[in-house]
């Protein structure tokens, strides 16, 4: 069998069926991974949430209120990824403010509010799931803030313009999770005759249709986001000096 | 609002023990996982599905929409998975964009696996979203000894997300009624108010719900109303003998189907 032509057209039409409904695209979904890989992100993300779980009960020991202040950020977050971002590729939501969150919150305790959001995603909105939990903890909640932060400080570093740091923060953050998401799913199912390297670069490239758009509007909107925050409410934020040491 | 989460509290397997509920879809949902074949995913999905809507009477079109969720994920995985670029024992092969897509039989294979090993087990996860709700999920975790403060962290933020929920929505709505989303630019501009003006408003709920704590003497810890269930010998019976059968079955045909 042999398509030319008409593959085109079956590519496009499939595209255009598909494309409206790639809500989260890059969700890991339920039963996609094998079973020792499940387990294995399990293992790699508990130092992590250990890690943040424990700062995160020194300062609330200091202050219990940050309890509460941690819970509204993560349904904040939660409620966010519910939302619709304007992309060229169809609309396509996130765990939006990963870059922002782990700014304002460092990136340790954004792995617990990360996979917080992540379970809920799990279980209100069916995005996601519980066995590859681990894998999209790893990928939305380790890495993507991981890597954010480190953006932002290094370009913080070299006085680089407040809408350029936050604009790469949020970007670069982005294109690590979909790298890393990537990653796993090339390391879960390694190509017949190239192996993994040859997997991931067709796991990156079916995935860019949507990841690529989607991390530049993430990017353009954080910079909104933190503008006008900066511009009109400086009052509020105050409130989040709580989490400063 | 989020349905799935109205349908867990008003399906008709509420009645039943949570524990139950939650034991059936965890162990199908690793059986499934676990397997190595196409046949016991479509057994868990056909009687997942058949259990979600006759036994929890969720209706099919709901139900079909949240099949469909998935699809592209499903969709661009499976593709990789099955197509390889220059392939010697292809049995069909696409000329896109200069480069050879093909397929071979072992990739296909591989392919259809995966598909059917979703599907089964994202039928797990739907009858245990769509008929156990939040809270007896957090209170099953508490039994498994999950530290307590990431269970009140998962609390909190369970109740306030439909708070936010339908704050945003309001501004949402309101927006959209006044041509806020028209073009690129002007959801940009939309958007970014929305998602400040929600930030903003979410830090003075959060105020004012401390302050309403902290007047009726708050110390830390929250204390939920936990409903009374009562165990069925039957429905525990069923569940063992499914999963018993299944885990059997996926043993003994290791690789054949």
């Amino acid at each position: 069998m042999q398509f030319k032509n008409s593959s085109h057209l079956i590519l496009i039409f499939i595209l255009i069926i598909i494309l409206p409904q790639s809500l989260f695209a890059m969700h890991i979904m339920e039963g996609f991974l094998p079973v020792y890989w499940s387990i294995t992100w399990f293992i790699v993300i508990i130092p992590f949430l250990l890690i943040g779980l424990m700062q995160i009960r020194k300062k609330v020991n200091e202050n219990s209120k940050v309890k509460i202040l941690l819970g509204v950020a993560g349904a904040f977050m939660f409620v966010l990824s519910a939302l619709k971002l304007p992309s060229v590729t169809g609309s396509c939501s996130h765990p939006t403010g990963a870059g922002l969150g782990a700014i304002l919150f460092g990136p340790f305790v954004m792995t617990v509010l990360g996979s917080i959001v992540l379970i809920f995603q799990a279980l209100l909105l069916a995005h996601g799931g519980i066995t590859t939990l681990g894998a999209n903890t790893f990928s939305m909640a380790v890495i993507g803030p991981f890597v954010a932060i480190l953006i932002y400080k290094i370009f913080d570093f070299f006085k680089a313009p407040r809408w350029l740091s936050v604009f790469l923060c949020a970007f670069l953050g982005d294109l690590a999770t979909y790298t890393m998401t990537a990653s796993q799913l090339a390391l879960a199912f390694p190509s017949a005759n190239g192996g993994i390297s040859t997997s991931l670069i067709k796991f990156l490239s079916i995935f860019s249709f949507t990841q690529i758009p989607l991390a530049i509007s993430e990017g353009i909107l954080t910079v909104l986001i933190f503008n006008f925050i900066l511009k009109h409410n400086k009052e509020e934020l105050k409130i989040l000096n709580l989490l400063k040491d | 609002m989020i349905y799935i989460d109205k349908y867990a509290y008003f399906n008709r397997l509420k009645d039943v023990h949570p524990v139950e509920k939650f034991s059936l879809a965890i162990f199908t949902l690793f059986i499934t996982v676990a397997s190595n074949s196409i046949f016991i995913p479509a057994i868990s999905f056909a009687i997942m599905s058949l259990i979600i809507l006759l036994a929890a009477r969720i209706p099919l079109f709901f139900y079909a929409k949240l099949l469909l969720l998935p699809l592209f994920f499903l969709f661009a995985g499976v593709l990789s998975v099955a197509t390889n670029l220059n392939d010697q024992d292809m049995i069909c092969s696409v000329l896109f964009t200069g480069h050879r897509f093909c397929v071979s039989a072992s990739s296909l294979n591989e392919a259809v696996k995966i598909f059917t090993k979703s599907m089964g087990s994202i039928s797990c996860l739907y009858f245990l979203v769509l008929t156990v709700p939040v809270t007896e999920i957090i209170n099953i975790l508490k039994k498994f000894k999950t530290p307590i403060l990431f269970l009140e962290l998962l609390v909190i933020v369970y109740k306030f997300i439909f708070i936010i929920f339908e704050t945003m929505d309001r501004i949402y709505i309101s927006q959209k009624s006044r041509m806020g989303y028209e073009n690129y630019k002007l959801s940009y501009k939309s958007l970014s108010k929305l998602i400040s003006s929600v930030f903003i408003i979410s830090l003075k709920r959060y105020e004012d719900l401390y302050h309403a704590l902290e007047s009726r003497c708050f110390t830390g810890d929250f204390h939920f109303y936990q409903r009374k269930y009562n165990f069925s010998k039957i429905n525990i019976f069923v569940i063992f003998m499914f999963d018993g059968i299944l885990l059997a079955m996926s043993f003994f045909s290791r690789g054949q189907f």
